[in-house]
């Protein structure tokens, strides 16, 4: 009897300390090696590399994640290229959704719909689909450009064109050292927003391409004459031209992404902004009374085909963790200067402004498709924008060229 | 946590895996030339059997490098290889179910993507306008990116740009071949241009040329002229261009030229001087003559070069604007790797082979006309 009591003592023990192992072991996986292809700055990738230490501590110890910087267009191409040859395709791509419908069409994504809780992204998650399926999560909302300013030559935001070039043209009288309004002039992201403004769009309700219509013919007029009639913008301005100008504040004020805040919060990078003087609104109202719409999506993490296994297992708890869990989403959206994707972390206007006026200015958006015919658009409305702001095409020709280019692009795919 | 990136660290790791497979090629050849010279010597038994071993890993490395790349791309130039049929080509991709994927190769799409270089090619046949005009292929996005067009294009910047290296190479060659103070200095600064990578240049030129804060337009300003949108309008963008690329290929020929000179012997200068021939006379009849075997290779190396050279387009103006500073191989790098992302290989493939042969036609009547190997064959 008494050696029964001391038998029973020890396998209940040992069932307690099975249950525990078992838990523990549920909770955690075996350490894994993974690769990102990230066309992020470095400054988010090091936040993006102490979130991952985080959970792997967590979730999986030993693991690894190298990340390589890539720049946008050479993340395309080189996924392309190792898609094509078969082999050295990364673990995860983390990017804007634009290149997905690229990726979704060359066969080089997996669908993530059984992998991912996807309506855990209730804002931007259409921003990744395509055919009807989902080919990334994200792991924030925006990319979306907006009025920037220098609070320091500029007082409040001007709220229509009428205003802003006001604004503009009375800080150059005061001070012919600084140019009022500058931005991306022959980039066609920049001139999508003034497009949408003018009632268009880039597919009609059939989904055909429709570059020839009466507001983009408008939007064409209204840019050229920003610089021509109302020379409120500098002869040449590419992005470089406006960020550095901006940045040393020889700007008062630009349009810009959400992925440049971070950059003109640091006063060591930008000396003449930082938070004190750092303003951010939406664009400005245009005569018609509507305001341009830009593009929004977010950066998405996209997982490759060929990833499969205890590899996916690691790339799906990371993801989920990175996209969804709130003090994840905290450090690695809102500590990158950037919104959140799901609903359960919220932007507080009153401890962090910028993000607030960043979320006020994405709310004047619009989604951005996947849609890998979208890259004929950009591609066909360039050389015709860069035209019009050259002054040597009319605007009834640029809409009418930028439609048979399109037409040409489309028929090659 | 790895990053990617020129650290200490990275150069140490890079170079742990490129020593390691340094040492086992040299190894793998050694190997291979040995048992190469067996096989000759003892089982041919042939007299030349060393001279071959030691040509063998050098035919080898011209088979993969080159002829292998060649043939592939002859391959390619028969495929229907773009973005949407990638799946069809490599394995580890995504098939949807509507993809046919039952011919990879085959001479229709030869003809397709070949044709395309020059026609606008709808549903496999030849596309006409209304008036049953056969209608030419763009091969960018504007109405002037067709085949004559950008041809003509990449003729007058190969033109200008050869002539221009020649003729101020030669001048400056010239110059520094006489006996003047501070010689090697001025040398030093001429040969600059060609000491900063590419990259540089092109990224340096694009902000001396900006319209408002460029230096190029504050000097015209202060000689009272009116500054210039360089980058915005199509000639004067292509002006700029070429004028850095100049700028950038002097030096090569100053130094082959100057090289040539010194080889020359004075002599020949002080008997025709005696002889009473002019500075014209002893260019034309000596310089000129004595330095053919040095000026042709030059200019052909020097035509194929700007006939293909791209980085610095790309760098300086992206092709723009209104795609106006393309020539042939932008274009064709537009088409397999361009912002649209058509990744239209198997044209680009057939659109390579016509800029080959015109470059190869281009060098054999060059070379055969001017005699410039003509030393060489008669050795």
């Amino acid at each position: 009897m008494k050696y029964t009591k001391f038998l029973i003592l020890v396998l209940v023990t040992l069932l307690a300390l099975g249950s525990v192992t078992a838990v523990l072991a549920q909770d955690q996986m075996g350490a894994v090696n993974l690769v990102i292809w990230s066309q992020d700055g470095d400054d988010n990738n090091v936040v993006l590399a102490e979130q991952f230490q985080v959970w792997a501590d967590t979730v999986a110890p030993g693991s690894t994640l190298e990340i390589v910087q890539k720049e946008t267009e050479v993340l395309r191409t080189d996924l392309l290229a190792a898609g094509l040859a078969g082999s050295g395709l990364p673990d995860m791509v983390l990017g804007p959704n634009d290149a997905i419908g690229v990726f979704v069409d060359a066969g080089i994504l997996q669908p993530l719909d059984g992998l991912f809780d996807i309506a855990k992204y209730p804002y931007n998650i259409g921003a990744a689909q395509v055919g009807g399926e989902t080919w990334g999560v994200p792991t924030n909302a925006g990319n979306h450009l907006m009025l920037m300013y220098n609070k320091s030559l500029v007082e409040t935001a001007p709220d229509t064109w009428e205003d802003l070039i006001a604004t503009a043209k009375g800080i150059t009288e005061a001070n012919p050292e600084i140019q009022g309004f500058a931005y991306n002039l022959n980039e066609p992201f920049w001139f999508l927003p003034f497009v949408h403004g003018f009632g268009g769009s880039t597919y009609d309700a059939e989904g055909n391409m429709v570059l020839d219509s009466q507001s983009w013919v408008d939007a064409y007029a209204f840019v050229q004459n920003l610089k021509f009639t109302e020379e409120v913008v500098p002869q040449e301005c590419d992005y470089a031209c406006a960020n550095d100008l901006f940045k040393e504040g020889s700007v008062a004020m630009i349009i810009n992404g959400d992925w440049a805040i971070g950059e003109y919060l640091n006063t060591e990078q930008s000396p003449a902004l930082g938070e004190e003087n750092l303003g951010l609104a939406p664009w400005p109202a245009l005569p018609n009374g509507e305001r341009p719409m830009p593009f929004t999506a977010g950066k998405f993490v996209s997982v490759p085909n060929t990833v499969e296994g205890a590899q996916l297992d690691g790339v799906v708890s990371f993801v989920t963790w990175l996209t969804t869990d709130a003090s994840a989403v905290e450090a690695y959206a809102l500590g990158t200067s950037r919104l959140p994707a799901i609903a359960e972390v919220t932007v507080d206007a009153e401890s962090n402004p910028i993000l607030a006026a960043s979320a006020a200015a994405l709310q004047t958006g619009i989604g951005m498709p996947a849609d890998p015919t979208l890259r004929c658009m950009w591609d066909s409305v360039r050389p015709n924008l860069e035209g019009v702001m050259s002054n040597s095409v009319t605007p009834e020709d640029a809409a009418a060229e930028a439609q048979i280019a399109a037409e040409d692009c489309l028929s090659a795919l | 946590m790895e990053f990617s990136g020129l650290s200490g660290e990275a150069i140490l790791n890079t170079l742990g895996l490129i020593i390691p497979l340094l040492i086992a090629l040299v190894v793998v050849v050694l190997a291979f030339q040995f048992g190469f010279y067996q096989l000759l010597a003892k089982a041919f038994k042939t007299k030349h059997a060393l001279p071959y071993t030691l040509l063998a890993p050098a035919a080898v490395a011209l088979l993969i490098f080159m002829i292998y790349p060649l043939v592939f791309n002859v391959l390619l130039a028969f495929s229907d290889l773009k973005r949407n049929t990638f799946p069809c080509y490599s394995p580890v991709l995504r098939r949807p179910a509507d993809l046919d994927c039952s011919v990879l190769y085959s001479p229709e799409y030869a003809a397709n993507n070949f044709l395309s270089v020059f026609f606008r090619i709808r549903n496999g046949e030849i596309s006409r306008d209304s008036e049953g005009n056969v209608q030419l292929g763009r091969l960018l996005r504007t109405p002037d990116s067709t085949f004559p067009v950008l041809l003509g294009r990449t003729a007058v910047w190969t033109a200008v740009n050869v002539i221009f290296h020649f003729v101020l190479g030669m001048a400056l060659a010239l110059i520094m071949n006489q006996k003047i103070r501070f010689k090697g200095l001025y040398r030093a600064l001429i040969v600059v241009p060609w000491a900063i990578p590419g990259v540089i240049v092109a990224l340096t030129w694009r902000q001396e040329f900006h319209a408002q804060y460029g230096f190029v337009n504050a000097l015209i300003s202060a000689f009272g002229g009116q500054p210039i949108s360089w980058l915005d309008d199509p000639t004067a963008a292509f002006i700029a261009v070429i004028f850095v690329n100049i700028w950038l290929g002097v030096p090569f020929y100053m130094v082959m030229i100057l090289g040539g000179l010194q080889s020359i012997n004075p002599e020949y200068y002080e008997a025709a001087q005696m002889d009473g021939a002019s500075a014209v006379q002893r260019f034309r009849g000596i310089t000129i003559p004595l330095l053919r075997p040095i000026l042709i290779p030059a200019v052909t190396l020097d035509v194929i070069w700007t006939f293909n050279k791209a980085d610095l387009i790309f760098i300086m103006t992206g092709g723009g604007p209104q795609e106006s500073t393309n020539i042939l191989v932008t274009a064709l790098y537009n088409a397999a790797f361009g912002p649209a992302a058509t990744s239209e290989f198997g044209f680009a493939a057939a659109f390579s082979i016509i800029i080959f042969i015109i470059l190869f036609f281009f060098a054999v009547i060059w070379i055969t006309t001017s005699g410039g190997l003509k030393e060489v064959y008669d050795r």
